[in-house]
């Protein structure tokens, strides 16, 4: 075995291991054919899960040193098999069976030599793209992952910046382009296509190619940019293999139409750059199969549909014309599986057109029955198992309402500039990779944190998550703080940026401003994890800045306290939180008066002990004495902290 | 008899000792025994922890590694310790390395280890799941006749740490206030922090959070709160004077631990019960 898998087979093999009659299972054993006892761990593991009860789905495939074919016939037979499982096992392996032998009728003929001109040497695509809205490139890499159907190892490049030459040698070329204006180049691609026209252009004799181009038939030069690349090509010596794809506003109609022969077309050009026209309608079937037996295909989106659930919504309105705010009550019947978008819209197209709420994105945030969630990403049926069958909808808080269910962030945008959320980097050494680009070095595990750290949907939901916003406007809100919080910790940025980044944390409006970061751990594992991150930031606070200020003495006080006796004193913490003015203060708003009057409110005894006559006023009324005893076994308690955190 | 053992939270022996003075005799008479821990410890207060986070879960570790030895669930009365222990049960049960590192401290320090046998339950949790509204009915000898507003502010609204009430809407404390004769007062900050970690560090904006809680209970209906906190309740009514005073909305409310109003619902301390009523009715604050 190898080492690594000593410790399981062991374990696997002890007493009392559990039966895996649930298990379903395929073994691929790799090995040496010039050693006696070849791929003898593969074979092990076999019988083992055998003899425990799981059940094959698929042969053991014992693989020589050169594995990569028997792979690649195990995978091909497994893999199919164990996704399958579900129902009976052995209906999987004969349906299978039954499928490949139909299949290997029809295919016989072609698939061999598919299989050999996918074998054979170079089998680049280039994809060339010039984009002005994203279209182009987006389509781009649809291609690119489509092309791998085909047996072609897909490039995909912007035109900005491409260097024309480097098709010399190139034997396959797709190029997808936007138009823009009135019949303009999009501007990534407008030096390329200067170059293409110039002197300067090269030859291209042994490119086959095809063009697709987006435009907009509203437009009097339709397709223009497309249209151009196609004549362009032609004229280095390119060689169209499918006719250009002319695609208007709706583009996926036409460009699905021509992806699949456009790239069929490109593979069945062989490795010496020959094209083998015969096989192209192969290879749309070899790809046309495949689709119809995987469940989708990459383009398809599957529908998950749930039964419709009777519903109560009460929905928060504000009109600002007549300053007025108010409860809306509709009652109806929805489908499970309808976002609470979708349920605004339904209830705004059947009831009342005049509600207003944001669509998809980040900002779609509002809040049912107490919940802070995305109306885009939130099920209906999900919102009924959390709170019940009334959800009572309401704008996010922290935000100034504009109408119904619609805040503006302009107060969380100008926090967010004050806190100048742009990048300023460091000076940091790099290493070149293999293309020659250079790239900054961070150690894994500090990129994970890092990403952790920033992995945040919205953070304008994140936002809304805080009770203390409302009521505090100078505080900038846990999305920012937890955004200063990553430049911290990211080495990425200066030395000057990651200072001007605690100092926004440990200033007023910063992270002590969160009066209860426990909030957030209502909103789930990310409430949690935020909470966590807010402790981190102000422990990290306190070891820059010491135990100083309001925060700090709190911190170091209640440590302090409780290391003393095991039990916080809260004399201390007033005396020394507070100081004399605070306490003072206390004695005139009334709420030390209040303290000692306890007992006038709920009958409790005036004085808890003798102490209160010796030394008032604590232990007068719910004023707590100013000495705790100590709890059993105190030692144990300073010896912990004297342990973990000295500073105590 | 159900036994736990007892952690009374940072205050009820302290500033709210009237959460002790009725928690006694309210278990007695539902049939709960309390089982002291004499070397517990303070939880922290989700204040240690802004200066050390493994300090304060090897603190929280301990007192339920004191409660496992005794082999008991460990149950308290205030929802921020409550919300503190289900925190500190959580990372140890997803973090092993942590977990190995606070007890083997533990280990070399007081002898024992947590191994996440034994749980934390509230007492609100408690009495509505393993006494049962029916039997804490049973034994009602002062009903309520009074409009509460239940408390339960943000820590023990959480998922793992709410049982099985719910999170975003919880109900249990409606339906105790009902099977003790009250009429419960529903009001949307329920759940709302009175920023109770930070009343001394950051006033202005904690008094408004206090103000705007009673507030919304008041115009709501209610004659009296009751919190299934104890830290919180020290802002709830102690503070509400000056909460009133900065925000000038109107919070005069008497506000009573949870503790409390069972214990007077179950016919205890008749004295203060008929005091407290006075002022409901009477006085109004």
């Amino acid at each position: 075995m190898p080492d690594s898998a000593e410790a399981l087979w062991d374990s696997i093999n002890a007493d009392g291991v559990p039966k895996m009659e649930k298990t379903h299972f395929s073994v691929c054993a790799l090995g040496d054919t010039s050693y006696e006892f070849f791929c003898q761990s593969g074979k092990d593991w076999d019988l083992k899960l055998e003899e425990l009860g799981a059940k094959r789905v698929f042969a053991r495939q014992d693989c020589d040193v050169d594995f990569d074919d028997s792979y690649a016939a195990w995978a091909a037979g497994a893999l199919p098999a164990i996704s399958s499982v579900g129902g009976s096992v052995a209906e999987v392996i004969e349906e299978s069976t039954e499928e490949e032998s139909i299949e290997s009728g029809s295919e016989e003929s072609s698939s061999g030599e598919l299989d050999e001109i996918m074998a054979d040497g170079d089998r680049k695509l280039i994809v060339l793209f010039g984009s002005q809205s994203g279209n182009s490139e987006d389509l781009a890499f649809r291609v690119k992952s489509k092309a791998s159907e085909f047996g072609l190892n897909a490039e995909v490049f912007d035109m900005e910046g491409f260097d024309l030459n480097s098709l010399t040698d190139t034997s396959r070329l797709l190029i997808i382009c936007s138009t823009w204006g009135e019949g303009d180049m999009p501007d990534s691609a407008e030096a390329l296509w200067q170059l293409a026209n110039s002197d300067k252009r090269p030859k291209l004799s042994k490119t086959y190619f095809s063009v697709c181009a987006l435009g907009d038939t509203s437009y009097e030069f339709f397709c223009q940019s497309g249209k151009d690349w196609d004549g362009a090509i032609e004229e280095m010596g390119g060689k169209r293999i499918q006719e250009r794809a002319d695609c208007d506003v709706d583009f996926d109609p036409t460009f699905q139409k021509w992806v699949i022969p456009a790239l069929a077309a490109l593979a069945s050009v062989d490795g010496k750059g020959e094209y083998h026209e015969e096989l192209v309608q192969s290879f749309i079937e070899l790809v046309e199969n495949k689709g119809k037996k995987s469940s989708t295909g990459d383009l398809d989106t599957p529908v998950i549909l749930r039964e419709p659930i009777e519903l109560i919504f009460k929905i928060f309105r504000y009109n600002p014309l007549v300053v007025e705010k108010g409860w809306d009550t509709y009652e109806c019947k929805m489908p499970g599986h309808f976002s609470v978008l979708d349920a605004l819209n339904s209830i705004k197209s059947t009831f009342d057109p005049t509600l207003s709420f944001r669509g998809c994105g980040p900002l779609s945030g509002i809040i049912v029955n107490g919940a802070v969630v995305r109306a885009d990403r939130t099920r209906l049926l999900d919102m009924v198992e959390l709170c019940g069958h009334e959800l009572k909808i309401e704008p996010l808080t922290g935000y100034e309402v504009v109408k119904d269910l619609v805040i503006s962030t302009k107060n969380y945008d100008a926090h967010r500039i004050k806190s100048t959320p742009w990048m300023i980097p460091a000076t940091r050494s790099g290493v070149n990779t293999v293309s020659g680009t250079t790239i900054g070095t961070m150690d894994a595990s500090k990129a994970t944190e890092l990403h952790e750290l920033g992995d945040i949907d919205s953070p304008q939901l994140l936002h809304s998550f805080s009770d203390t916003l409302p009521y505090d406007s100078e505080y900038i809100g846990p999305a920012l703080v937890m955004h200063a919080w990553k430049r911290v910790n990211d080495e990425r940025f200066s030395e000057k940026a990651r200072k001007s980044s605690i100092n926004l944390l440990q200033n007023d409006g910063g992270a002590w401003n969160e009066s209860d970061c426990s909030s957030f751990g209502r909103h789930g594992d990310f409430g949690k994890k935020i909470s966590n991150s807010f402790n981190e930031c102000r422990a990290e606070l306190i070891r820059k800045k010491g135990f100083s200020g309001k925060h700090g003495r709190l911190v170091k006080w209640y440590g302090l306290s409780v290391k003393w006796s095991g039990k916080v004193n809260e004399t201390t913490l007033y005396r020394q939180v507070l100081g004399p003015l605070g306490l003072v203060s206390n004695l005139f708003s009334g709420v030390s008066m209040r303290m000692m009057l306890g007992f006038t409110r709920t009958g409790a005894k005036p004085f808890r002990s003798i102490f209160p006559l010796i030394a008032p006023p604590a232990g007068i009324g719910k004023i707590p004495p100013m000495i705790n005893s100590k709890v059993d076994s105190h030692h144990e308690v300073a010896n912990l902290f004297n342990k973990l955190d000295k500073r105590f | 008899m159900v036994k736990f053992a007892y952690y009374p939270g940072n205050v009820a022996r302290a500033a709210s000792i009237e959460v002790e003075d009725c928690i006694q005799p309210l278990c007695s008479t539902l049939g709960i025994e309390l089982i002291e821990i004499p070397k517990a410890t303070s939880d922290g207060g989700n204040i240690i922890s802004q200066a050390s986070t493994i300090l304060q879960h090897t603190l929280v570790a301990r007192n339920m590694a004191l409660a496992e030895e005794k082999g008991l669930d460990l149950m308290t009365t205030c929802a921020t310790s409550h919300g503190i222990h289900c925190g500190t049960i959580d990372v140890m049960n997803n973090d092993i390395s942590l977990k190995s590192k606070i007890n083997s401290t533990l280990s070399q320090v007081s002898g024992v280890e947590f191994t996440g046998e034994s749980k934390s339950k509230h007492l609100l949790h408690v009495l509505v799941e393993e006494i049962g509204l029916d039997k804490i009915k049973s034994l009602v000898k002062n009903p309520l006749e009074l409009k509460v507003a239940g408390y339960y502010g943000p820590n023990m609204q959480k998922e793992g740490a709410s049982s099985e009430d719910q999170v975003f809407n919880p109900q249990y404390l409606e339906q105790l206030i009902t099977a003790l004769g009250g009429i419960p007062i529903d009001y949307d900050l329920k759940c709302q922090s009175v920023g109770a970690p930070s009343l001394l560090t950051n006033q202005s904006s904690t008094l408004r959070m206090t103000a705007a809680v009673l507030n919304d209970a008041k115009e709501n209906g209610a004659q009296l709160m009751v919190s299934a906190c104890t830290l919180s309740h020290s802002n709830l009514d102690t503070y509400q004077v000056k909460a009133g005073r900065i925000t000038g909305k109107d919070t005069s409310m008497p506000v009573i631990h949870l503790a409390e109003l069972v214990a007077f619902a179950l016919g205890h301390h008749r004295d203060r019960f008929a005091q407290l009523k006075t002022r409901v009715i009477v006085i109004g604050s």
